[in-house]
Formats: C-alpha cells, sequence, structure tokens
C-alpha cells in the first residue's frame, strides 16, 4: 500500500463527488428521499469553500473513490455555539480492504480541525460517527479509535 | 406522560434547563430553549410529554419535526429527554420513550404519510446507561464521536468569532 493523496476538493469535483454521493446512497441510505437542490447546495458549499470542505482521495480513471465533507454549523438547537459536523464519509465499497483510505480521511479531518481552531483561536470541536443500517458496531469500533464517544442516535421508521 | 400545555411553561423551562445543563455538550442558549419549550406546549410542529410526582415535574421529552440537511422529508426527533436526578430507578426514561412513539404515530395519522422518530444521545454524562435505556427500545442507526473538545466531557467554547476560548 503507498502513500495515499488526499486533496482538498475543488469546484471542478463537483460532479465526481456527487457521483460518489450516489453510491453512498445506494450503499447505506436511511430510506429518506433524496433531494438534489438541497445535496447539490452541500456540495456546492464544501467544494467552494462557502461554510464547508470537502476532501477527496482520486482513482484512477478520474473518479472519486473516498470522500469527506465537513461543514460549520451551530452545534444545536438550544445553544449559540459552532462546530464542524462531518456530512459525509465514505470509501467505495470495492475500496475498503487494506486501502487506507479512511484512516486517511480522517486524519485529513483531524488535520482540518487543528488548523481551523488555529484561525479561530479556540478549539472548534469536530463531530463525526457513523448513521447506518449494516455492520455499525465494526464502524463504531473503528471511529472510537479516532475519538471520543459523545452518543448516538435512534430511528422509528415510519 | 401526560402532554404539557401553556400551564407548565414555567416549571417546564426550569426542567428543560436543568436536564440540558446536567448534559449538554455546548453552553445553553436560554432564548433557543424558551422558545422551543413554548412551541412544545403550543403544539407548533412541536410537543413535550412530563411525568410528574409530588415535587412537580419528574421527567420530560420534547419532540419537535425537523429535516435532515439532504431531504425536504420532515421526521420528529427529540429536543431534550430527561429524568430528574433522584427519579431514575422507577422507570421513567421508557415511559418517555413510549410517550415519543405515540406522538410520532399520531402526528403521521395527522399528516397522513409516514414520519420517522429520531431520537438523539449527545452526551458524555453517564453515556452507556443511556445507551442502554434506547437500545432496548429502538433501533439504532448510528453513532457520535468527537475530539477538540477543550475540556474532557465539555465541548468548551465561544461562538465563532469571539475570540479565544477561556
Amino acid at each position: 500500500m503507498g502513500d495515499v493523496i488526499v486533496r482538498t476538493a475543488i469546484q471542478a469535483d463537483e460532479p465526481e463527488v456527487y457521483a460518489l454521493l450516489l453510491a453512498l446512497d445506494e450503499d447505506n441510505s436511511l430510506g429518506f428521499p433524496r433531494n438534489d437542490q438541497r445535496v447539490w447546495a452541500h456540495i456546492n458549499a464544501c467544494c467552494r469553500g462557502q461554510g464547508g470542505v470537502c476532501a477527496v482521495i482520486d482513482g484512477p480513471d478520474g473518479n472519486i473513490l473516498a470522500s469527506v465533507g465537513v461543514m460549520a454549523m451551530p452545534a444545536g438547537w438550544y445553544t449559540d455555539a459552532w462546530l464542524l459536523r462531518e456530512l459525509w464519509f465514505f470509501v467505495r465499497p470495492e475500496c475498503r480492504r487494506g486501502t487506507g483510505y479512511a484512516n486517511a480521511l480522517m486524519a485529513w479531518l483531524k488535520r482540518h480541525q487543528r488548523e481551523m481552531s488555529e484561525r479561530l483561536g479556540y478549539d472548534i470541536p469536530c463531530v463525526t460517527g457513523p448513521t447506518s443500517r449494516k455492520r455499525l458496531a465494526a464502524k463504531e469500533r473503528w471511529w472510537a479509535t479516532h475519538g471520543q464517544r459523545i452518543g448516538a442516535f435512534f430511528v422509528v421508521k415510519g | 406522560v401526560r402532554r404539557a400545555g401553556e400551564a407548565d411553561v414555567e416549571p417546564l423551562l426550569a426542567f428543560v434547563i436543568t436536564c440540558l445543563s446536567e448534559s449538554a455538550l455546548q453552553p445553553l442558549s436560554p432564548a433557543k430553549i424558551a422558545a422551543l419549550v413554548w412551541r412544545a406546549v403550543r403544539m407548533e410542529h412541536a410537543i413535550a410529554g412530563i411525568i410528574e410526582g409530588d415535587n412537580g415535574i419528574e421527567a420530560s421529552v420534547g419532540l419537535f419535526v425537523s429535516q435532515l440537511h439532504y431531504t425536504d422529508e420532515p421526521h420528529l426527533r427529540d429536543g431534550w429527554l430527561g429524568v430528574r436526578s433522584d427519579c431514575r430507578r422507577v422507570n421513567h426514561g421508557a415511559r418517555l420513550v413510549q410517550f415519543s412513539k405515540w406522538a410520532q404515530e399520531r402526528m403521521q395519522e395527522a399528516a397522513g404519510r409516514p414520519i420517522p422518530l429520531f431520537l438523539e444521545i449527545m452526551t458524555t454524562e453517564a453515556l452507556e446507561p443511556k445507551l442502554r435505556l434506547y437500545q432496548r427500545q429502538i433501533p439504532q442507526v448510528g453513532a457520535s464521536f468527537a475530539w477538540g473538545t477543550a475540556v474532557p466531557g465539555r465541548l468548551d467554547q465561544k461562538r465563532i468569532g469571539n475570540g479565544r476560548a477561556h
């Protein structure tokens, strides 16, 4: 396994980021109908540095094999504080074994949080985690090696 | 569990602030909390359930309609779900979860379409027992992890642009 190159996405990457998010939706959707206008708004914000940022790992054919998107946003309904919230963290299923892509994305995310904290002058928290109906326990174990566990969420389908 | 009404606002607001101050990861905004409590007691796309005892509110849940960032479909989610510290061995938590399911069913009946219920735990205080309470009753679909906490257990920060955190 060679060095994995993670780069910050730019506007020209938006179509491939969208293609990756379609793969995420297909692989691991909670079942909510996707609104493409909303999805594109978040891709635009992250790939153009408008409140968000996106990192990608390129494939050999110009496609994107893995990506993380993160935005600064209000931390919750009860507070005026802000945090960095991961919007997506996805490695294509066929690229998960032995590639180191997930670790590389996580390292990028931690570096981004540190750099943003330095710019802001305080330690802005970053919240990330798996959302999945498949292999959730294994994903939780992997995430727990990278951050402090602060919660979970639960869904009763309508 | 009974539905909260406008007459419950004052004690409910005090309860919610106490409840969140024990477990919230971020500094509280009293104005935002008051706004959601008022919405809940007025049933403005929100609802609150309370359990009372001889000494006032012992437990409460507040639910409101929200959306995920990638969809227009609404869901019902919790703003708070808490049990007073001296009442934690009497199954109030499970009753509040049941109330939440009841509220979701009524809401989707009224809407005429499916409206999922999201319950989220986000705390570092007694996380494991809270996880077990929820896991016994509702399918878990996600987990949250964080770093960048100035103090372990508290995401201690000021607002963006407000200078250096203390």
